[in-house]
């Protein structure tokens, strides 16, 4: 036996680490175990739809009625709770704290505006007969403001964790 | 015959046994690590983890430290670094109250539908004092585990 034979075979016993092919290959370390997938996934459908609906609302404020809001509301109240319920993304147990940094002051931001959204609604509904202005541009300005912060949600979550994309 | 006397200098290099909450406070120096990259360069990004980092990042870490660490370094940590950890970790605490309360100031402002300015700007210096001694905090601490407890 040549020296060179004993070289390849002792060479052969040795694991080669280059060869090694990692199971699963190509998908993202947190896929497999990402926490809250279901919620996420869910909120990202939620989001989908409420910005769906406020895409059909009237350009006109005269359009804001009870009857012909009434699924857009709906639509908000579900975002609402789906957010609430990602309050368990937090900087101090999510695997990702950078994420988990930025998730958590987009939720609260969307929160915030649908709240918003939802009290000016119902302040044009009560107050103004026939609805002033200010209250008109209130509105609008707030559903504005909702719908940028429900976008930049479902971005951050689509963008890192792509699996809870409904395309998926 | 009594049993040879082992020298305090010899007991020095020995290293200090792993307490049980080592892989917990490594954990939470990394992740203390990131928050501080990146609320250097968005502070009020803070604001909404605030209460989770302060109660997590600091009483618990101080309480770790100052129990289980402190038991497993015993003589090896010098009393004047336990005492800076401790000192930076009241600097940490007795900030906090006026960023809390700023905090909640802004909250109660919002809620009143009123504007928000002087209340965000009211915010601003408690939130870098205490960001400041977070950052002395984390580096007292991870000073602690590096000398200690080299990964």
């Amino acid at each position: 036996m040549s020296g060179n034979d004993l070289n390849g075979r002792e060479a052969g016993a040795m694991p080669n680490r280059s060869n090694v092919i990692p199971l699963r290959p190509g998908r993202d370390d947190g896929a497999s175990e990402l926490p809250l997938s279901c919620e996420l996934t869910e909120a990202v459908g939620v989001i989908g739809r409420c910005l769906a609906e406020i895409g059909l609302e009237p350009e006109s404020v005269a359009g804001f009625g009870r009857v012909k809001t009434a699924p857009l509301l709906l639509q908000m109240t579900a975002v609402e709770q789906s957010l609430e319920k990602l309050a368990e993304v937090k900087v101090t147990t999510w695997p990702d704290v950078r994420w988990a940094l930025h998730f958590c002051s987009a939720r609260i931001q969307a929160l915030r505006s649908i709240r918003a959204s939802a009290a000016s609604l119902q302040a044009l509904w009560t107050y103004s007969e026939p609805s002033c202005v200010w209250d008109q541009d209130i509105v609008f300005v707030n559903f504005g403001t909702m719908s940028r912060a429900l976008r930049g949600v479902r971005d951050l979550i689509v963008e890192r964790y792509p699996q809870t994309s409904p395309a998926c | 015959m009594t049993p040879p006397q082992q020298n305090p200098h010899d007991r020095l290099e020995e290293p200090a046994p792993h307490p049980a909450c080592l892989p917990v406070l490594r954990d939470r120096r990394t992740r203390l690590s990131v928050l501080l990259e990146e609320i250097e360069v968005r502070p009020d990004s803070l604001d909404p983890q605030a209460g989770e980092v302060h109660q997590e990042f600091v009483l618990g870490v101080y309480e770790l430290m100052r129990t289980e660490v402190a038991h497993a370094c015993g003589f090896r940590w010098d009393r004047r670094d336990r005492r800076r950890l401790r000192e930076s970790y009241h600097a940490c605490a007795n900030k906090w109250p006026a960023y809390r309360e700023a905090l909640a100031e802004l909250e109660w402002t919002r809620g009143q539908g009123r504007s928000v300015v002087d209340a965000m700007v009211r915010l601003e210096g408690p939130r870098s004092g205490y960001i400041s001694e977070l950052w002395s905090f984390y580096d007292e601490f991870s000073g602690v585990l590096d000398t200690f407890f080299p990964a």
